[in-house]
């Protein structure tokens, strides 16, 4: 069977400033598929994941060398729609990091910024993120609420509600559950394998068990070099380096 | 944490070890019952084996335990998978062994006085016996290059047995007064090729602890 592949990073190195923090990373992602990224602190899954949609750039002296395609082309090219490109690839962060703003704005903002659309086109669309994101039964009754009133879970539902609004290919997750608790967490990991079916996921975890749990694929990082990337059963069951081995059964890291 | 999940392991190796050596004790007997007629031996066998049931689920509750609490994965992962196979392997082996003892007790029972000279068992029971050891000292060390050892000797207590089908079949012919006799010889050697088999499974499940690779079926 054919696996189409959405993104595909070549040679891909990274530098804050002097400091090589990513060396050589070739990775496919596969389209519809959830791919985790795991590793030890340090050691760059964070760094290449936000290479992803060039969020790097919000910083200074970073820089990313070699190249990250997305449906054959490289987002890293000067000539590409920096807008567009996070428009078609969102994010999520490792904290809840919802607008201070009314919880139907918090959807409702990336449809302003990206689409001309009437009121109630816009208020269609935000219910559709908000289901999307298994949030809206707990919301629909309090829209006009500040989105900083809901609970830490139902935060993360909003920002990826938000994420979901604008339409995206690919959804990237930094460690979106380790500020939550686990039943929080479970919701959100039912909800990500529901995301499989429309979006590319891609999701950098430090919990062993959520990589085994919802992903396809399983890469795994260390010192900046990607040592083994394969299905998920395979490396959880019969890794093939030792360094692989020796860190989801906890023998270092 | 790493410390106690590995004592945990060496615990279930170690029960798994002593569950082989009860399990080996067994078998002897069965056949010692068989080829002396002794009864009182065969009862005793028979007896022990709810022991040997026991034990088995008391391993087995360990091991659902140790993968509930610690949740491994990759080598650790198999090493628990493994153990649970061998476990039930090591409770099929003491079934046989019962096997054996009840047609100890049937042959006993058929009060036969003389029996015809056919069988000489013994090299049967000598190399499923030498592969039982083996795969004892391969759970105990997890030794897949002796693993590999004991499944060439598989293929000779194969032949052993047909012969010994054979044998049988032309001994009902020509000695019809002792047919009940040579059916019970047939299921000692079946008993034992199945003890073989089942040693044959536990190296096998040993090299896939070691390796990843299922050798099972090729």
């Amino acid at each position: 069977m054919k696996t189409d592949i959405k993104i595909s990073a070549r040679n891909l190195n990274f530098y804050y400033g002097k400091h090589q923090a990513l060396f050589d990373n070739n990775l496919d992602i596969y389209a519809n598929k959830i791919t985790a990224v795991i590793g030890p602190s340090g050691c760059g899954k964070s760094t290449h994941l936000r290479i992803y949609n060039r969020i790097f750039e919000l910083y200074r002296n970073q820089k990313a060398t070699g190249e990250v395609l997305l449906d054959g082309k490289n987002i890293l090219s000067s000539d590409m729609d920096i807008l567009k490109l996070r428009h078609r690839v969102g994010m999520i962060f490792q904290k809840p990091t919802p607008f201070p703003m009314s919880i139907a704005d918090n959807v409702a903002y990336p449809l302003n910024l990206h689409y001309k659309l009437s009121r109630s086109e816009i208020a269609d669309r935000v219910e559709a993120a908000l289901r999307g994101a298994s949030l809206w039964d707990e919301v629909k009754d309090k829209l006009k609420a500040s989105g900083l009133a809901l609970s830490g879970g139902q935060q993360q539902r909003l920002c990826i509600a938000r994420a979901l609004a604008a339409e995206p290919e690919v959804l990237l997750m930094d460690e979106p559950t380790s500020a939550i608790d686990p039943v929080a967490t479970l919701r959100i990991e039912e909800l990500v394998m529901e995301l499989r079916k429309k979006y590319t996921i891609v999701i950098v975890t430090h919990n062993m068990q959520q990589a085994s749990r919802i992903s396809d694929r399983t890469a795994f990082f260390y010192k900046g070099r990607i040592v083994e990337v394969d299905e998920t059963a395979t490396i959880f069951t019969n890794p093939r380096h030792q360094q692989t081995e020796d860190y989801i059964t906890g023998r270092f890291g | 944490m790493k410390n106690h999940f590995e004592n945990e392991l060496n615990q279930l190796r170690q029960l798994l070890c002593k569950q082989g050596l009860v399990v080996e004790s067994a078998i002897r007997q069965a056949i010692q019952a068989f080829q002396s007629g002794d009864t009182e031996i065969a009862a005793c066998v028979i007896e022990n084996d709810s022991i040997i049931d026991l034990e088995e689920n008391r391993i087995e509750v360990e091991c659902l335990k140790v993968l509930a609490l610690y949740q491994p994965v990759a080598r650790d992962l198999r090493t628990v998978v493994s153990f649970i196979k061998i476990n039930s392997s090591l409770e099929r082996m003491a079934d046989f062994a019962c096997h054996m003892a009840e047609r100890a007790m049937h042959v006993a029972s058929l009060s036969l006085e003389s029996y015809p000279e056919v069988f000489d068992f013994l090299p049967m029971e000598n190399q499923v016996l030498e592969m039982l050891q083996k795969t004892l000292l391969v759970i105990e060390r997890a030794d897949e290059s002796l693993a590999g050892n004991v499944l060439l000797l598989d293929d000779s207590v194969d032949a052993m047995r047909r012969e010994h089908r054979m044998h049988a079949r032309s001994a009902i012919a020509s000695c019809p007064a002792f047919a009940e006799y040579f059916i019970d010889c047939i299921g000692l050697a079946r008993d034992l090729e199945r003890i073989a088999d089942l040693s044959i499974d536990i190296c096998q499940q040993i090299i896939y602890l070691q390796t990843g690779r299922i050798v099972r079926h090729f």
